[in-house]
């Protein structure tokens, strides 16, 4: 077994990661509900189709990984750094991502119904398919790119609250 | 002359988003270093957008 596959597939709800390189590390399939991962360097890792619902990730730097098909549900991700990071099909209901970096990211079909996005960077994200209902956009930033990805209703809801960069 | 030195630009600044799309680092320096680069671009690929 590749010593970075060690955390694959596990329940790992209740594991402290206080002492733990989480770097690039495979965290794929697991079951990571309501860990404290606060202000941690997580670049690179792999968290395909883990549960993280109800986790704290805020302040995580979580540059370039990937996340497809996460349970996001009620997670902590506020002030997170998700520049490029692939969360396409995600579930992100009621996430609260305020303040957060999402410059580059991947949110193709994720589902934000109820998600507070106040504050966020959203600069070339990709929404194509996302899921927009009740998502609170207030001050985020955004570009031409990515109101290019989304629908016509959505888009009249970011203009109204957001800033356009 | 003006319109076809701002084409130009353009085009340049496609090629040099394209690059960077294609090259992107793993170390959080790096990164940092890539945003900075690609915001850049982005920022002034945005006038074209308006």
């Amino acid at each position: 077994m590749n010593p970075s596959d060690v955390f694959r597939k596990r329940n790992l709800s209740k594991v402290n990661f206080e002492y733990e390189e989480l770097i690039g590390r495979d965290f794929s399939d697991s079951n990571m509900k309501g860990v404290n991962l606060k202000n941690r360097d997580i670049h690179n890792a792999d968290l395909s189709c883990t549960d993280l619902s109800g986790a704290d990730l805020s302040g995580a730097i979580l540059f370039n990984v990937k996340m497809r098909g996460a349970d996001l549900q009620q997670t902590n991700l506020s002030s997170a750094k998700l520049w490029d990071a692939d969360l396409y099909g995600a579930d992100m209901r009621g996430a609260d991502i305020r303040g957060a970096d999402l410059f580059y990211a991947d949110l193709r079909n994720v589902d934000l119904s109820n998600a507070n996005l106040s504050g966020v960077n959203l600069r070339h994200t990709n929404l194509d398919g996302a899921v927009l209902e009740s998502t609170n956009f207030e001050r985020a930033n955004y570009d031409s790119d990515t109101l290019d990805t989304i629908s016509e209703n959505a888009k009249s809801q970011l203009k109204k609250q957001g800033k356009r960069w | 002359m003006q319109g076809r030195k701002d084409e130009h630009r353009h085009q340049e600044l496609l090629k040099e988003k394209k690059e960077l799309e294609k090259n992107r680092p793993h170390g959080i320096d790096e990164m940092r270093r890539w945003k900075h680069d690609m915001g850049k671009i982005l920022q002034e690929l945005e006038l074209y957008n308006k």
